[in-house]
């Protein structure tokens, strides 16, 4: 049991996103949470103004009970099978958090400087949150997949278009954590 | 219900991303700064293992995939 309420190595989640994906395969369907993001907006009525919000969501219904049932998974998780343990972060990542005036690095999975309520509510918060989210919707769509669809799944079936998609994704992180970061949050 | 293994994987993918702290903001800033290969270590074996998983899928046939 304690091995299951710490926090779980690489070589054992990797193998279990594996397994999500074969689960996926195997019911005929195909591992990737952005396309989510596209169903929705075409339920709340987006194919009155773009054609590519035109189709048949009913058929994706699938995967937002994928994705339902990850939230429920997330809450289980924190709730019921963690032990409270720190993250085991390199030491040289919380000392330069603290100089970019990110405080107790590693003792939740998200920064209270930018979600915790006060902070997400205010001016700047606010707008690095829907600023961020667009950008994640934007780029989900237009290049077709996320983490899941293209490192995953893509990389699996071994599809350049989604390497090249990944390569994207991570120069685009570099770029977010070297350059931009230092710029928005100075402490 | 037909949608209930959807719902089961999801808690299951939802419970795994949490334990392997692979949503973690502070996991994810560590692997951009190079200073941990935990990231680099959940991604590169699941495509490992995924590409094995799919050469095995379409060589043997395992349903219409």
């Amino acid at each position: 049991m304690d091995s299951i309420l710490q926090p779980w190595p690489w070589y054992v989640s990797g193998p279990l996103i594996t397994l999500v994906m074969v689960f996926l395969l195997y019911f005929g369907k195909t591992f990737g949470m952005s396309s989510n993001l596209r169903t929705l907006c075409s339920i709340g009525g987006a194919g009155k103004y773009s054609d590519f919000f035109k189709f048949d969501w009913k058929a994706q219904r699938w995967n937002l009970t994928v994705v339902l049932g990850a939230i429920i998974g997330g809450f289980i998780a924190v709730t019921f099978l963690s032990d409270g343990s720190v993250m085991d972060l390199n030491p040289e990542t919380i000392k330069d958090l603290k100089e970019l005036g990110f405080e107790n690095a590693g003792t939740s999975l998200l920064p209270g400087e930018i979600y915790d309520w006060n902070n997400a509510l205010s001016v700047k918060g606010l707008a690095i949150l829907i600023v961020a989210g667009f950008l994640v919707g934007f780029g989900t769509r237009y290049a077709g997949g996320c983490t899941s669809g293209h490192a995953i799944t893509g990389l699996s079936n071994l599809q350049l278009p989604s390497l090249i998609a990944v390569i994207g994704f991570f120069v685009g992180g570099l770029i977010m954590t070297h350059f931009l970061i230092p710029l928005i949050f100075t402490a | 219900m037909k949608y209930l293994k959807f719902l089961l994987v999801g808690i299951f993918f939802g419970i795994v991303l949490v334990k392997s702290e692979a949503v973690s903001w502070y996991r994810i800033y560590e692997m951009f700064k190079f200073q941990s290969f935990h990231m680099y270590g959940i991604i590169g074996s699941a495509v490992v293992l995924g590409a094995i998983s799919v050469w095995a899928i379409k060589k043997f046939r395992v349903k219409k995939y």
